[in-house]
């Protein structure tokens, strides 16, 4: 059967899918349209928490400035809508537009009415050039479900767009941070308008003159009172802790001045300029510590005091009793000790002052390497990190030279230093309690040399063998069954009559 | 004259799959009757039949395979043998071998003497107690429908149909079926519980006095007849395109493959699986009324055509995970070529 007997017999049913396939396609892309709505708006409403956020972020900021934001919340509002409805129009336009092809539609159609693939079959069989007895089976079949697909079709209910909690969560967060960034700038303003507003004009200032003159005597504040009534054992630890603020207070305001001042050292405390000179803390112990105390801080330090001025005040008070002890009494000069963190006698060792030393810390980046010892707690002893790291190589070197970077820290090199835990353990050997094997038994190597000797012998000559004069023995023969012994007898006279002929 | 070649032509079509449901309510009606309560597993042994392909039952002891099998062919009328394998069977005790017979004469001549495989009905019962060696004896008989011992071989009469059983929980003393050997069945069926009321009726009719006797309701040839019009069925361009992509799904790394597959399947199905399900779907289309094959055809057939044809890879056995999972996984994520 050619296929333009079956494209002609079959119009009706052609005319039908391509209607059925008009709508399935209008039906599609309704749904594809939904569907491309719900996608979108699952996007657009976490859009639409974008500009309210950002307002408030940005009141938030401009009213930690102190500035105000002239844009108004109701504004708001509709900035924050465009970019969802930009989302969903792009999405529901771009699945508008989409081209459905035909066997998308008539497949579509066939999963939602359940036709199990007769009119996507259909489609396909119609375009053969060669039909067989199932094809036209499976083509009426089509041809009788098609109308019913038609009526059906019409019935097709399309998914509302799904808009739940979520969704809703989302537009009163949007709505919130509207209404709180509206408040914020509300709160920002209102404090300076009132400053405004209060500030009294010279004709208010005249009748606030004549209001006091007339106005009773206002009592007095309550805290004065308050001040007297503290209980008298408390009163020295207050006044103490009052005295140490005030003194905070004062060093820091001496500080400030200090810098506002600069070079012209009319700003210098009177402790500083007392142990300015180097000379006379140099071989006075008894005087060294406080001395040192106060003359140690230079112009960098006092920065630096300005950063952290209550964390400085603790490794103050501890240098100072540790100083206090003596320990260095006369062995370094003022920097010296100020810088040494314990004042232990090992530490003091390290940090014997050399001129090396002194230009390291006449530079600025020895001032960072010091800042580092003090923030590790001061109990290390002084670190170069610019220094190449100690070399952990235990390599023995190369060839008969020594390695060049042992430098005693570890692996085979030189006599080490005794320095760390190791040195403090005592390197006691210990023998071997077995010697050698434990029976090793005895061991004997003997050699022998034998030289190869040449024999005769006598040669056999070969004869001919004679016919056998007596028997060999019994062999046993099995007795065969009559009609194996047929068989054979037959098998051999077959061979033989085959070798004859042959 | 157009129109009378119409209607006979689909007609003819109408009538052929009128008869062919016909003949396989009446077999299924007659097995169903010495049978209780493994209505899909007839449904699948009836399939794999008409279909031309051979099946695996796996199930535990007692639960009929055997029985079921043994029906069948008495339904059907078909020459019907029974293998139990063993670990001590060899290949010639399935296949045949030459034996020396006495001849009219007095002599002897030797004689091949044909094996049980030599049938249309084979039932291969445990079959994974016999050695690889014994079961590759199989391979030849399954997929080229002919036995090749020395110089002779054999072609087996149509219809034929190897129907194995093989049990899961007695893996002691068992070797596994190699790959090659499974991939040559059709279907698998797994042989479950019956339920409690057909436990009633299995205990009335093997405690009785009672004897069921089966009727021959079909012949051989009928079954050939009827594999013809299940071959005619056509299948279009959706659903093969879909069978295609199901078995491409099955397979590790492959495009439609979704990520259970990656991670727990070492092997996946042959192009044996598409043929498979190409012709268990038409059977399902013809017993559903339809003429030709469509994508719901395929996915039911999917689990049993593709369940012994997935290999699963030790991080998947420890984890659990089945083939039955992994076919659900590629039904899910495989979609159907044209759809919305």
């Amino acid at each position: 059967m050619s296929s333009t007997e079956t494209k002609g017999r079959h119009a009706d049913l052609r005319r039908e899918l391509d209607s059925l396939c008009l709508e399935a396609q209008h039906h599609i892309k309704g749904v594809r349209r939904q569907r491309a709505a719900n996608r979108a708006l699952q996007l657009a409403l976490p859009c639409l928490l974008l500009v309210p956020f950002l307002w408030l972020v940005l009141r938030l900021v401009m009213g930690a400035y102190g500035e105000q934001l002239t844009l108004s919340a109701w504004w708001i509002v509709p900035a924050s809508l465009v970019l969802p409805l930009l989302v969903l129009g792009s999405a529901v336009l771009s699945a508008s537009f989409a081209v459905i092809d035909r066997r998308d539609a008539l497949a579509t159609l066939d999963q939602e009415l359940g036709l199990q693939d007769r009119l996507v079959s259909a489609e396909e069989f119609l375009q053969y050039d060669q039909s067989s007895p199932f094809v036209e089976a499976a083509l009426e079949d089509a041809a009788r479900c098609a109308p019913e697909a038609r009526n059906a079709l019409l019935q097709l209910k399309r998914d509302p767009i799904r808009f739940g909690q979520h969704e809703a969560r989302l537009i009163a967060a949007s709505l919130l941070m509207i209404v709180l960034g509206a408040w914020i700038g509300e709160r920002a303003t209102s404090p300076v308008q009132e400053t405004i507003s209060a500030v009294p004009g010279p004709q208010q200032l005249a009748q606030f003159d004549t209001r006091q003159e007339n106005a009773p005597a206002r009592p007095l504040p309550q805290e004065p009172e308050q001040q007297r009534e503290v209980p008298s054992d408390t009163a020295p630890s207050a006044k103490s802790k009052t005295a140490e603020s005030q003194r905070d207070q004062a060093a820091e305001l001496s500080d400030e001045t200090k810098e506002s001042e600069g070079k012209t050292g009319e700003g210098r405390s009177s402790d500083a300029e007392s142990t300015s000179g180097a000379s006379e803390s140099r071989g006075m112990p008894s005087n060294q510590a406080q001395k040192s105390d106060a003359g140690a801080p230079t112009k960098k330090k006092d920065k630096k005091k300005k950063a952290k001025p209550t964390a400085k005040l603790e490794p103050t008070q501890k240098k100072d009793a540790e100083e206090n002890s003596g320990s260095t009494a006369g062995k370094g000069s003022s920097k010296g000790s100020s810088k040494n963190p314990a004042a232990s006698k090992w530490s003091s060792k390290d940090q014997v002052t050399t001129e090396d030393d002194q230009e390291i810390e006449d530079d600025e980046d020895t001032e960072d390497e010091e800042e580092d010892q003090e923030s590790r707690g001061g109990v290390q002893p002084s670190l170069r990190n610019r220094k190449p790291p100690v070399s952990r190589d235990l390599r023995i070197g190369f060839g008969n030279q020594k390695n060049p970077d042992a430098n005693g820290r570890g692996g085979p090199s030189e006599a080490k230093k005794s320095r760390g835990t190791a040195s403090l353990v005592l390197g006691v050997p210990i023998p071997d309690r077995i010697k050698g094997q434990p029976n090793p038994g005895k061991t004997k190597i003997t050699q022998e040399r034998i030289e190869p000797k040449a024999e005769e012998s006598s040669s056999i000559e070969a004869g001919s063998r004679q016919e056998r004069s007596a028997p060999a023995g019994n062999v046993h023969e099995r007795e065969l069954t009559p009609w194996m012994r047929t068989l054979v007898r037959e098998y051999f006279l077959t061979l033989r009559q085959q070798s004859r002929q042959s | 004259m157009t129109g009378q070649a119409e209607v006979s032509s689909a007609g003819v079509a109408r009538e052929q799959a009128d008869k062919f449901k016909a003949t396989y309510d009446q077999i299924r009606t007659e097995v169903g009757r010495m049978m209780v309560g493994q209505d899909e597993v007839i449904e699948g042994v009836l399939t794999a039949l008409f279909a031309g392909g051979h099946v695996l039952l796996e199930g535990v002891p007692g639960l009929g395979k055997t029985m079921l099998v043994r029906c069948l062919g008495e339904a059907v009328d078909l020459h019907f043998s029974r293998i139990q394998f063993t670990p001590d069977m060899m290949p010639a005790d399935v296949q045949g071998a030459q034996i020396l017979v006495d001849t009219e004469g007095g002599g002897h001549e030797l004689q091949f003497q044909e094996g049980p495989l030599v049938a249309n009905l084979v039932l291969a019962d445990e079959i994974n107690r016999a050695t690889p060696k014994t079961q590759s004896a199989l391979l030849e008989a399954m997929q080229e429908r002919q036995i090749t011992v020395g110089k002779r071989t054999i072609q087996l009469d149509e219809p034929y149909c190897v129907m194995a059983t093989q049990n899961p929980v007695e893996q002691e003393g068992t070797y596994p079926l190699p790959e090659a050997q499974l991939d040559r069945f059709l279907m698998k069926l797994v042989v479950g519980y019956p339920t409690e009321a057909d436990y009633a009726t299995i205990v009335d009719r093997t405690t009785s006095d009672e004897e069921v006797e089966l009727k021959v309701v079909c012949h051989g040839a009928d079954i050939i007849a009827q594999r013809h019009v299940v071959r005619s069925v056509p299948v279009p361009e959706q659903a093969k395109t879909y069978a295609i992509r199901l078995v491409i799904g099955t397979q590790p790394g492959s495009q439609y493959a979704p990520e259970l597959v990656n991670q727990n399947v070492a092997l996946g199905s042959s192009p044996r699986g598409v043929q498979g399900l190409l012709l268990v779907g038409k059977v399902k289309a013809l017993l559903a009324g339809r003429f030709s094959v469509s994508t719901d055809d395929i996915k039911a057939a999917a689990h049993v055509v593709l369940r012994h044809r997935v290999m699963v890879n030790f991080q998947g056995q420890s984890d659990g995970v089945n083939s039955d999972q992994i076919i659900d996984a590629v039904l899910a994520a495989v979609p159907a070529p044209h759809g919305a």
